[in-house]
């Protein structure tokens, strides 16, 4: 099984902090990127096999962010980090090209169930 | 007047009738003093006369008659006779010259009369013969007679008929010490006199009865306005404080005016009431976005920290310190996460999804899922529910968190068993559902905060609940009040309008 490759873009410290640490210990090989624009400059140097994208981030959004990732590579799956069960933003995220979404505050198992059901989705494709 | 306009009304009345009362009194007083004087003086003046021509006469029949004596010696028994021939020689001569005047002679023990001379210039054709004129004569000066044989001097009378004056004098005639006859002299005062002393009478009588009178009913008028006035000034006094204190109900004028006013008073309130609201609803939905904006910026932290706790737990499975320290951050978390979901609640706009619904096939799903807790806590339900209400118009989730909310703070209110009663009913163009415990019940104060958003009593509550229910029963149309007496029962009542 080749290395799953994921880019984790949010602007927030902790979070990037966090992700990175209960990813790594799946035995994903985690990239980060505090911004939009970082988040696209890492993605255009890697190989990345999956996005957790924040929604809410100063300068670029999340959305924004998503579209020119869809411009480039339509087919990578991409998990959108909302707010509280903020189900507009979720929807419109998903007509954007999202493959799920996961709602701020969650657990990692949440989390980690998503990626797992992303991936398998992707391969089964 | 200076500021007499500026002094209370009370003041201006008592001025005005105290001055209209002086000058009334001072032209009465002159009017008493000075103008009715002209009759006195007109009377003195024919008294004057009278007296004047009476001492004449007495004077002339004493000179005759003693004359006589001296010439022919006692009269004796025709004394009388004498007495006769002189008075009509002098008084019918008295009389000619000074016509008016009545001329009369009373002779001691004779029991008769003789008179000269007219009082008025005017007789009726066919009148009362000579004897019965002295007859009337007679009665009329008896008494004036009478007082002059018992006291031998002479006297004065003012005489009075209803339209006639007249003046009298009497004195006796003295012949040798005794008294032998009473000479008398009456003239009429003119009779415009008497009927003016008479019309000042009465209408001086009339002019103070009606004064009185007019001084009455404008003292009670006065009264009766200031009574009002003030009526009105304590009443508005009363608005200032509140609106809904109206002026009471009067009749006239005034009456319209309290009417104009109460109605402007009410026109008011409802403004105030309106602003009120706005002020409210503004005020709430500036809370509203402030609330989500902390809301959404708490969710990142609570996810880092919600993130690292999840990291920690699997670690510390075997250090049964460490995992206390774990699931207490777990709980805690869930406390936050808990708070954020409420908060994003109340500052979220309501959904627009609304359907018919059945309140009553609501509230017994509802009561189903409780009845686990009712049971626990030894809570009895007392639960009516008619069939047949009408339905509501709604967001059934919605209402669904409002009744649970209200089932879940009545339960915590009676930890040690009570009773929990839950009615609907009908009333007008409303369905209203009570929410009744039998709990610790809510301090007065208390009442009125419980609806505001983070008023809690609770130790474990966020203070949004209420809030929340209120939020969204507004959002329907409805109504939420509450009534309470603390140590005994809690009941809030719910009310939808009917669809």
């Amino acid at each position: 099984m080749s290395l799953v490759r994921i880019l984790i873009v949010d602007d927030e410290h902790g979070i990037r902090w966090a992700l990175e640490k209960a990813l790594r210990e799946e035995g994903y090989e985690v990239f980060k990127a505090a911004s939009g624009p970082e988040g696209l400059e890492v993605l255009a140097s890697q190989i990345i096999s999956l996005i957790l994208l924040d929604y809410k981030m100063p300068g670029m959004s999340g959305l924004e962010v998503l579209e020119r990732i869809k411009e480039t590579r339509p087919d990578l799956p991409v998990i959108f980090m909302t707010g509280h069960s903020s189900i507009p933003t979720a929807m419109d995220a998903l007509k954007v090209g999202a493959t799920a979404y996961i709602s701020k505050p969650f657990h990692l198992t949440d989390l980690k169930e998503t990626i797992i059901k992303v991936l398998d989705t992707r391969m089964t494709n | 007047m200076f500021k007499l306009w500026s002094r209370g009304i009370r003041f201006q009345m008592i001025v005005i009738v105290s001055v209209l009362l002086l000058v009334s009194v001072l032209f009465m007083t002159a009017d008493m003093l000075f103008y009715s004087k002209a009759d006195d003086v007109l009377i003195k003046d024919l008294e004057k006369k009278i007296t004047g021509t009476v001492q004449s006469l007495s004077k002339q029949m004493t000179e005759q008659l003693s004359t006589q004596i001296l010439l022919e010696g006692e009269p004796g028994q025709n004394l009388p006779s004498a007495l006769e021939k002189s008075f009509k020689d002098i008084a019918r001569n008295h009389a000619e010259n000074y016509k008016g005047v009545r001329l009369g002679i009373y002779i001691v023990n004779q029991d008769q009369i003789f008179i000269e001379g007219f009082l008025h210039d005017f007789r009726p054709p066919g009148g009362e013969g000579e004897k019965q004129r002295e007859q009337r004569i007679y009665q009329e000066t008896s008494a004036g007679i009478k007082a002059v044989v018992s006291g031998g001097i002479p006297i004065t009378k003012l005489g009075q008929t209803w339209d006639d004056q007249f003046i009298e004098y009497l004195a006796p005639i003295h012949l040798n010490s005794k008294l032998v006859a009473v000479v008398w002299a009456e003239e009429r005062v003119h009779p415009i006199f008497a009927q003016n002393a008479r019309t000042r009478y009465i209408l001086r009588l009339v002019i103070l009865i009606t004064f009185c009178f007019g001084i009455g009913a404008t003292l009670l008028s006065t009264i009766s306005l200031v009574k009002r006035v003030n009526k009105i000034k304590d009443g508005l006094a009363n608005m200032e404080k509140d609106f809904s204190n109206t002026l009471p109900e009067m009749t006239g004028d005034m009456g319209q005016i309290t009417n104009a006013i109460n109605k402007m008073a009410s026109g008011l309130k409802e403004k105030e009431a309106l602003s009120e609201q706005l002020r409210i609803s503004q005020n709430l939905a500036s809370l509203g976005r402030l609330v989500t904006d902390i809301a959404h910026e708490l969710r990142n932290p609570i996810c880092i920290l919600q993130c690292t706790a999840d990291l920690l737990e699997p670690k510390v499975k075997h250090n049964p310190e460490l995992n206390e320290c774990v699931f207490m951050f777990q709980e805690q978390l869930k406390r936050l996460n808990l708070l954020t979901e409420e908060l994003l609640d109340f500052g979220r706009p309501m959904p627009i999804k609304r359907g018919t619904l059945d309140l009553r096939i609501l509230l017994e799903s509802l009561i189903e899922t409780i009845i686990p807790l009712l049971q626990k806590n030894e809570i009895t339900l007392n639960f009516s529910n008619p069939e047949n209400l009408p339905n509501i118009i709604g967001n059934k989730e919605k209402l669904k968190q409002v009744f649970l909310n209200l089932f879940f703070n009545a339960i915590q209110a009676m930890p040690k068993a009570g009773v929990l009663t839950i009615q609907t009913f009908a009333k007008e163009k409303l369905i209203c559902v009570v929410v009744n415990d039998t709990g610790e019940g809510i301090s007065q104060e208390d009442q009125s905060k419980i609806f505001q958003p983070f008023f809690t009593r609770k130790t474990d509550g966020n203070g949004l609940g209420l809030a929340i229910c209120k939020k969204i029963i507004e959002y329907h149309g409805g109504s939420i009040t509450v009534e309470s007496q603390p140590g005994v029962f809690t009941t809030f009542t719910v009310c939808f309008p009917i669809n």
